[in-house]
């Protein structure tokens, strides 16, 4: 029997690239707090750069990430019926509770982190940005087992997220290709390199002279990345075949677009996994660390696309994809972009506020607390 | 498996009309593919222009029987609609438990508590829902509750011009769709019975190749982006 | 970087980032605004479960009682969204006075299986409609008769009368005054600036000859052209103005562009060269259907009725059905199983698969002989067959003889006859079967069906052949492989095909219609249709049924008698498309003949046996043979849409005011032939507006649509407050102009008294009462059906015009949609209750003894082979070599839309292009893949397609579906005085192979191409190539 389709509707997208966004940040948000638990751990061989990087990767990250999330809620003004009527039994319910405690403790463990430096903004000229100094709440010490802990418990609370997102989606018996053990796993192991690539980009914005030396990255960092990137790059290129299998109806690898799709995430993974290997050998001067981030955001940030917007156009019933074509509106690139936007500013702003800090404190002063951090 | 079907139902107003199960049957023989039904259900439930709570696929089937005989060419028209499932997964994801199921089988969307997430819409197997661009939330056939309630049809099984459109209620063995669903035991199937889902849209006389999903040529279709 | 620069760019990154996100997030922010204050980010709904459903127009309470819902009313009327005009109910708001949703009239035998008893009160009606019982009394609209509703509210709708500014054509108009429009259209002068144009009044000459050389065109009058597109239910006060009032010979209407090849050729065979009468399946009863050239339940007249039936029977154990056309319908089933088939064939060859499967018949004996045997009525009757045919009347067959293809009379062979010789009084000559001596059809034994003999006359020897011998040797000039190469299909399937038409007895039949519309169609349709004759199926319970008619209305009827009227005029002359009138009883024939030269060929054909042709109407005018016209106003039909090559042709000649000087069109819409009009007077759409109109066929009972207006128009109103509509507007000029048969005392009631004619409702409520009041009439009407009807707006006039008593009988009808016998009617027997009378003509007189202008060639009598031709004779693909146009183009209806369903947004959401058909094979061959864009070329033009690859089309074909590509009905944009009408936002909705039809190269006066003998379109199998890239 030859079917050829006369007249069939196309279903609609229903979740559109916010989606994607989400998880992009929310991803990069609870790799970061993982890195972070053990980067802190290492701290005596990791640098604050790189520590402050990842922890602002995280705050940031875990903020920007429920934003998106509402954009995608076409009713986002009734967020609350979320708590109004908790349902136990589904995962996007039980991720609404899971969610702001991640981020509370995402902002709570990236102040505990920043507290000094944030201490140090008494030093500036600008009045503004001085009165920005009481937001340490006080004059007390951070203790490093106040901050373990703390981070810790980020960190754990980053794999609940990592486990209801990743479930949420894996529910869903409807999609084959969302529902199945390499799809969470997929994403989680790519959410490392989103993380990375994030870094590297807060990285690239404190880059200053103002960095002094012992505080710039350090071996150890690097190594960091370098194991991440590349045992990360090589589980998903690990997972990627096994999930691409799962498809009932169609053989993903006969389908032209596929093909592409998949080489180009190979592509990614293979240029992460050489961007891991150069990270240990290179400079890392901006235009290193921007190119990198570049690879790695944009093969974290594609391997979501791929799995969650190009997944929606396989039928569920019907012979051939629904075509999509991304929109240059608020759905769609815009809102790309200004959600981006809103990243870079934000961390544009936090940089350059430990920069003032960097930029006008005094060593010893610093040393000091540093000191205090890594001894209490 | 023993696991509850989840139905969000306990509130009052969610019960419907207890005691009866609703149910469509297609007589697919007698579907002409006309599209009164799309066209009546899009303006019975006001829905947006070029969203759809019921559909009408056409396809062309060329069926090789082997012989020498030159291919016999024909045609199929398969009406969509929600399948007002038994095990609605749809139901189950919910977050808010906005989406339920009545006492009488029917599948609906609480409009006013509706977070719009799609989750639902994702979590359906047959396309059946989708994000009303005008009201902002899921949206879905509803077997016209608003109609069967007061004792009228949905407007898409009055206005049938085959007349392959009957609903009913199965529990009333005396009612038409019973009657039918007994004199056809055996050519009764739904979509997709795999994916557990118990669908309550029964069609008589629908291919096994259409069961599933449709291996063939794909449609032409004109790329869309999001609709919200 | 210095540090300045790099602050500099931060500052940027934050800006633009922040930027960026707002405007990114603006709608999200938007919504959860929207969302906290209104509790929702969307449009609220009216019901937290049911959303924005409507509200049920009534209810069943638990006694089973039906409740009103006082905000709505449910009405019937009559649907346009297609020619089958069913009747439909209709849901209004009552307070919006919007419409709500559309679904079948109950009582109405095209949107009902089996029709509900007339008897019904009307709230039972409903009730029926409701719940378990409505599953059985289903009565349905389409998806044009739900969407349609659309129209009354579209955007491009024209409420006002408009003048065009500029040139004509250019899409710019004003509005002006319905003062100003009358006057204007009347009295003519310097219209548009371009010089004097002649007004109604100075056109209306009905002494003068328009052309005193040929003085058989007739008076000057007929120099205005009145069209509608059909007759939907408003044709009766429009052939009243032309005809009667204005006297202008010159009405013409969709027929010879709808399916006139089809008509024409059923006419030869019914004999009925006046009306073209048709015959339909008994679809309820027959055993085995054959559809050839026509696509039930994808398109089909009726649409609706006729799929309802076949989606039925074909649930049914003792019913089969094929369908034979180049391109596979939706009429096919695979749900069904084995009992529907498809069978391709090569477009416009039909008659050689037909004349194949005849001559098997012949071979085989496959004839209804004692059917085909009875010479006439009396036979009929001593043998007990329902019907009679002309089969053994003899044809004299001498190339010589001064009535040569005419029948055989008493008078001519010395037997008895009354009255005088050769009229109708004087009988047909036929071969008794028993005694072989001559007889006349008046006997009541059979006759010999095959004769070929010379009988001995007073004036010498006259060779003769029976109708039925011309046939057999008509269908022998060829072989069957012959004709199995000519139409694609193979032999064996041929003659399986015969073979199975021939073993269900009468409970055969074969059906044809839209698929004859290529040149050579007339015969095509004449030999499918002669299958009928030929097993004897006519008037029989599962064969083919005769149409049941409707009642009188605006004609002569038992209250009203609109036919007479003082100073009625009888329109003179010869048509302007040459049809229906002998050329060589014209002066110009005369005068070639005088001057010893040879009257052949005519600068354009004639059509003897024709009715008035749309199709040649417009280029005759402009072409100026026989004659010109000075104004042409047009209702509602659009042949510059619907006719083929007719854009190409005459697009540009009809914008140059000298060639046509006044377009007046009376439409709601600006179509694409309204958009060269000078003046357009809005219209009421179907809704708003009154009418009445019959069934075109498929129903076995008497049944009459009778529609009035359920809601208010949207149309401007007179000084006088009528809302303006092609009625007032005829109402009016006529009276401005002082004709006869409007305004006072313009309608004799059976008294004699008469009465006013001022407005639509004049017209109308008196045609009901005709109605009402025929065939023994009708009750009165209760208090609840003028309730539940939604009739009470209509009292009012009713209470002005009706006497009290048709008051109550008329609401009766109106409350119902009309008057319709019951279904249980239908049959009388194993016979239908309304039967054809006429004899079936197995050989055409008329056709047999009338010749192509052209050619001065005979036709031929009975069906024949003839391959698609030009208008000289030409076979078209001598014309145009297969070598250099290897493709030929089919057109199908959509099964979704009609010509004017583009209007409605919600039909187009389902479907808005139309991709071309192609196989698999030819597209394999150029490279084509679904959904590529490619170029199709004719001998005229040239267009853009996309292409959608399947097995469902013949090999060298290209399908086209109709309904898509306009140029106008919103596809451009008008300028209403300062304000532009609203585009459609797509750029294309797709393509019309009308903008692909042939021009005739062969004729000297231009025209499209026609099909040779009767001058129907050609939109079927055009020659054609196709490039790529
Ligand atoms: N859906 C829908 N229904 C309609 C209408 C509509 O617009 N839409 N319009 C109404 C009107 S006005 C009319 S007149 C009727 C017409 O109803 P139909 O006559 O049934 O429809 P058509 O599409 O004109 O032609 C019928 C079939 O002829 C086939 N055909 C074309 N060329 C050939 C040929 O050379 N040989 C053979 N054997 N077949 C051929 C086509 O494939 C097509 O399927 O439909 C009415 N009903
Ligand atoms: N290629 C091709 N050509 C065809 C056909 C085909 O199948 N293929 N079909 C042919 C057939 S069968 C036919 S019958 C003809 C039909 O052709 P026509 O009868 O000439 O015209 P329609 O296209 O039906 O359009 C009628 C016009 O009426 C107007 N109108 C619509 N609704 C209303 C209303 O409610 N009130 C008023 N006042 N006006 C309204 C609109 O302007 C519309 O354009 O076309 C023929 N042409
Ligand atoms: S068809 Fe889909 S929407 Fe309807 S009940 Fe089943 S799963 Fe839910
Ligand atoms: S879209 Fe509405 S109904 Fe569907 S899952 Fe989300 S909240 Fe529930
Ligand atoms: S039952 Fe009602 S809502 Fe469901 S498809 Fe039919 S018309 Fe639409
Ligand atoms: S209305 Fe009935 S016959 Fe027409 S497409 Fe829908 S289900 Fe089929
Ligand atoms: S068949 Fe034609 S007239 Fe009847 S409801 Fe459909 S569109 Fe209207
Ligand atoms: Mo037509």
């Amino acid at each position: 029997m030859n079917i050829t389709e006369i007249l069939v509707p196309p279903q609609a997208l229903a979740w559109l690239p916010w989606a994607v966004q989400y998880f992009f940040y929310i991803g990069s948000a609870y790799a970061a707090a993982i890195l972070f638990v053990i980067s802190f751990i290492c701290r005596s061989h990791t640098s604050h750069q790189w520590r402050s990087a990842l922890v602002l990767v995280m705050a940031i990250s875990a903020v920007i990430g429920p934003i998106a999330l509402t954009a995608d809620l076409h009713q986002p003004g009734r967020s609350l019926h979320f708590f109004l009527h908790f349902t136990p039994w589904s995962w996007m319910s039980i991720g609404s509770l899971l969610l702001p405690t991640f981020s509370g403790l995402a902002v709570i463990t990236a102040w505990l982190y920043l507290r000094d430096d944030i201490a140090q903004l008494k030093q500036s000229s600008n009045i503004w940005i001085q009165r920005l100094s009481l937001l340490t709440l006080g004059q007390w010490k951070t203790s490093n087992k106040l901050m373990l802990s703390t981070a810790s418990l980020t960190g754990l609370s980053g794999l609940t997220i990592a486990l209801y997102t990743g479930l949420e989606i894996a529910v869903l018996a409807s999609r084959p290709l969302w529902h199945q053990p390499a799809s969470p796993l997929l994403w989680f192991v790519t959410a490392f390199i989103g993380a990375i690539g994030l870094s590297m980009v807060i990285v690239a914005l404190m880059k200053s002279q103002s960095v002094k030396k012992h505080e710039r990255m350090s071996l150890t960092d690097r190594k960091i990345i370098r194991h991440t990137l590349i045992l990360m790059s090589t589980l998903a290129m690990v997972f990627l075949p096994i999930w691409a299998s799962n498809h009932v109806h169609n053989n993903l690898f006969d389908i032209y677009e596929w093909q592409l799709r998949f080489a180009t995430l190979f592509i990614g993974f293979i240029a992460c996994i050489i961007v891991g290997i150069w990270v240990t050998r290179s400079t890392l001067k901006r235009p290193q660390l921007l190119l990198f981030s570049l690879v790695t955001l944009l093969s974290c940030w594609y391997l979501r696309w791929v799995t969650m917007m190009e997944v929606q156009t396989l039928p569920n019933y019907d012979a051939g994809p629904y075509p999509y074509s991304l929109p240059m509106g608020p759905n769609g690139l815009l809102g790309i972009l200004g959600m981006l936007g809103l990243w870079l500013a934000i961390a544009t702003v936090v940089t350059e506020l430990l920069n003032v800090k960097q930029s006008t404190h005094t060593r010893k002063n610093h040393a000091h607390s540093h000191e205090a951090l890594s001894n209490g | 498996s023993a696991t509850v079907i989840i139905r969000n139902n306990e509130a009052a107003d969610r019960k419907g009309m207890v005691g009866k199960r609703y149910a469509m049957l297609v007589d697919l023989r007698k579907c002409v593919g006309c599209q009164a039904c799309t066209i009546g259900c899009s303006i019975e439930n006001q829905a947006p222009i070029g969203q759809f709570r019921t559909t009408v696929k056409q396809y062309e089937v060329t069926l090789d029987n082997g012989s020498t005989e030159a291919k016999n060419v024909t045609s199929f028209m398969l009406p969509r609609l929600c399948n007002h499932c038994e095990n609605p997964p749809c139901v189950a994801v919910c977050p808010v438990q906005a989406t339920f199921q009545r006492e009488d089988g029917i599948v609906m969307v609480d409009n006013e508590r509706c977070v719009a997430c799609a989750y639902c819409v994702q979590a359906c197997p047959y396309d059946a829902r989708f994000i009303n661009e005008e009201t902002l939330t899921a949206d879905k056939c509803t077997f016209c509750a608003h109609r069967i309630e007061e004792g009228l049809l949905p407007a898409c099984v009055e206005t049938c011009v085959g007349g392959a459109r009957v609903i009913g209620d199965i529990k009333d063995l005396g009612s038409e769709i019973s009657l039918l669903m007994a004199k056809h035991r055996q050519e009764i199937k739904v979509l997709k019975p795999e994916a557990g889902t118990q669908p309550h849209v029964f069609y008589i006389s629908l291919d096994n190749q259409f069961v599933s999903n449709v291996e063939g040529k794909a449609a032409i279709y004109d790329p869309k982006g999001d609709r919200a | 970087m210095d540090n300045k620069r790099r602050q500099f760019l931060k500052s940027g990154l934050v800006v633009g980032g922040v930027g960026t996100f707002a405007a990114g997030y603006a709608s999200t922010t938007k919504h959860m605004v929207h969302g906290l204050i209104e509790g929702t980010s969307g449009e609220k709904t009216k019901h937290p479960h049911f959303g924005n459903s409507l509200d049920p127009e009534f209810k069943v309470n638990q006694q089973g009682r039906l409740i009103a819902n006082p905000d709505q009313r449910v009405a019937p009327s009559m649907c346009f969204g297609c020619w089958s005009l069913c009747g439909v109910r209709v849901r209004v708001d009552n307070n919006s006075d919007e419409i709500l949703r559309i679904s079948g009239n109950p009582y109405h035998p095209l949107s009902n299986e089996h029709q509900l008893p007339f008897d019904t009160p009307v709230k039972e009606a409903y009730l029926s409609l409701t719940g378990e019982a409505g599953l059985k009394g289903r009565s349905t609209a389409c998806a044009r008769g739900n969407g349609m509703l659309e129209i009354r509210n579209s955007p491009y709708r024209i409420t006002q009368p408009l003048k065009r500014v500029g040139k004509r054509g250019e899409g710019k108009w004003q509005p002006i005054s319905y003062e100003q429009l009358l006057t204007e259209v009347v009295e003519g002068g310097d219209l548009f600036g371009e010089g004097h144009v002649d007004g109604l009044r100075a056109i209306r000459d009905v002494n003068t000859p328009l052309d005193s050389e040929n003085p058989e065109y007739g008076p000057k009058a007929n120099q205005l052209l009145m069209t509608n597109a059909g007759n939907e239910g408003r044709d009766d006060i429009f052939k009243r103005f032309a005809f009667n009032s204005f006297g202008t010979r010159n009405f013409g209407h969709h027929g010879s562009y709808c399916g006139y090849a089809f008509r024409a050729g059923s006419g030869a065979l019914m004999n009925d060269l006046k009306k073209f009468a048709h015959v339909k399946p008994d679809i309820e009863h027959a055993e085995f259907i054959l559809y050839i050239g026509m696509s039930p339940a994808q398109a089909g007249n009726p649409f609706k009725r006729q799929a309802r039936q076949l989606a039925t029977a074909r649930t049914r154990d003792n019913f089969e059905y094929q369908v034979i056309s180049p391109t596979l319908p939706s009429s096919m089933s695979l749900a069904s199983g084995d009992n529907n088939r498809w069978q391709s064939i090569k477009p416009g060859t039909d008659s050689a698969l037909v004349l194949g499967m005849i001559q098997w018949m012949f071979d085989n004996n496959r004839l209804n002989d004692r059917f085909l045997s009875q010479p006439g009525p009396n036979a009929m009757q001593h043998a007990g067959t329902a019907h009679w045919c002309n089969a053994t009347h003899l044809v004299i067959s001498d190339a010589q003889h001064p009535r040569f293809g005419a029948f055989l009379r008493a008078s001519e062979v010395g037997l008895t006859f009354e009255g005088k010789p050769l009229s109708d009084s004087d009988p047909y000559v036929i071969v008794d079967a028993d005694s072989n001596a001559l007889g006349l059809h008046t006997q009541t034994a059979p006759a010999q069906l095959f004769v070929d003999r010379t009988i001995e006359g007073p004036n010498g020897d006259i060779r003769v052949k029976s109708s039925l011998q011309q046939l057999k040797e008509a269908t022998f000039k060829h072989e069957l492989s012959f004709y199995s190469e000519q139409c694609g299909i193979e032999t064996n399937k041929i003659i399986a095909l015969a073979d199975k038409f021939t073993s269900h007895g009468t409970k055969a039949v074969v059906d044809t219609h839209g698929g004859n519309m290529h040149s050579n169609g007339f015969y095509n349709a004449f030999s499918i249709l002669m299958l009928n004759a030929l097993i004897g199926n006519i008037n029989l319970k599962g064969g083919a049924m005769a149409k049941a008619g409707g009642y009188p209305t605006s004609g002569k009827g038992p209250r009203y008698d609109f036919t007479q009227f003082e100073g009625k005029v009888q329109p003179k002359g010869i048509f302007l498309s040459r049809s229906k009138f002998p050329y060589e009883k014209t002066s110009e024939y005369k005068r070639r003949v005088a001057a010893g030269e040879s009257p052949y060929p005519t600068r354009s054909p004639w059509y003897p046996i024709s009715s008035p042709l749309l199709t040649e109407h417009l280029s005759a005018a402009i072409d100026g043979y026989p004659y010109r016209l000075k104004a042409w106003i047009n209702h509602m039909a659009n042949p510059l849409y619907g006719v083929p090559g007719l854009a190409n042709l005459l697009g540009d000649k009809l914008k140059d005011p000298k060639e046509l000087p006044l377009i007046v069109s009376v439409d709601a819409f600006i179509n694409e032939t309204t958009a060269l009009s000078d003046y357009i007077v809005p219209d009421t759409v179907t809704y708003e507006s009154w009418g009445m109109t019959s069934p075109w066929h498929g129903v076995p009972t008497k049944a009459v649509t009778a529609r009035w207006p359920i809601v208010e128009a949207r149309t401007t109103k007179t000084a006088d407050g009528r809302s303006i509509n092609l009625e007032n507007f005829l109402i009016d000029t006529a009276k401005m102009m002082a004709l006869p048969g409007f305004g006072d005392n313009a309608i004799a009631d059976a008294k004699g008294k008469l009465h006013g004619l001022h407005s639509a409702e004049d017209f109308y409520l008196r045609s009901a009462a005709n109605l009402a009041y025929a065939a023994n009439g009708v009750p009165q009407a209760c208090g609840e059906d003028v309730y539940w009807s939604g009739l009470e707006r209509l009292l009012p006039d009713m209470k002005r015009v009706l006497t009290s008593e048709e008051l109550g009988k008329v609401a009766y009808i109106f409350a119902r949609g009309g008057r319709f016998e019951d279904a249980e009617k239908s049959y009388q027997g194993e016979q239908m209750k309304h039967k054809w009378s006429k004899p079936l003509a197995i050989w055409n007189e008329k056709v047999g003894t009338s010749r192509n202008t052209i050619t001065g060639e005979y036709y031929s009598g009975c069906p024949t082979w003839h391959p698609q031709k030009m208008a000289d004779g030409t076979p078209l693909d001598e014309q145009y070599p297969k070598s250099q146009w290897p493709f030929t183009l089919s057109n199908f209806k959509s099964n979704i839309h009609s010509a004017v369903s583009n209007l409605s947004p919600r039909l187009n959401s389902i479907k808005g292009v139309n991709p071309v058909y192609i196989n698999p094979v030819d597209a394999d061959k150029h490279g084509l893949s679904t959904g590529d864009i490619f170029t199709i070329t004719t001998p005229s033009s040239s267009i853009e397609a996309i292409a959608l690859i399947v097995d469902g089309v013949t090999p060298g074909t290209l399908g086209f579906e109709h309904g898509f590509g306009h140029k106008e009905l919103g596809e451009r944009a008008h300028w209403i005085g300062d304000t532009q009408q609203p585009v459609k936002m797509k750029t294309s909705d797709g393509v019309n192979i009308n903008d692909l039809g042939l021009t005739d190269p062969t004729r000297q006066g231009k025209g499209v191409l026609l099909d040779w003998v009767v001058g129907s379109a050609a939109r079927q199998a055009l020659p054609a190539k196709i490039s790529v890239g």
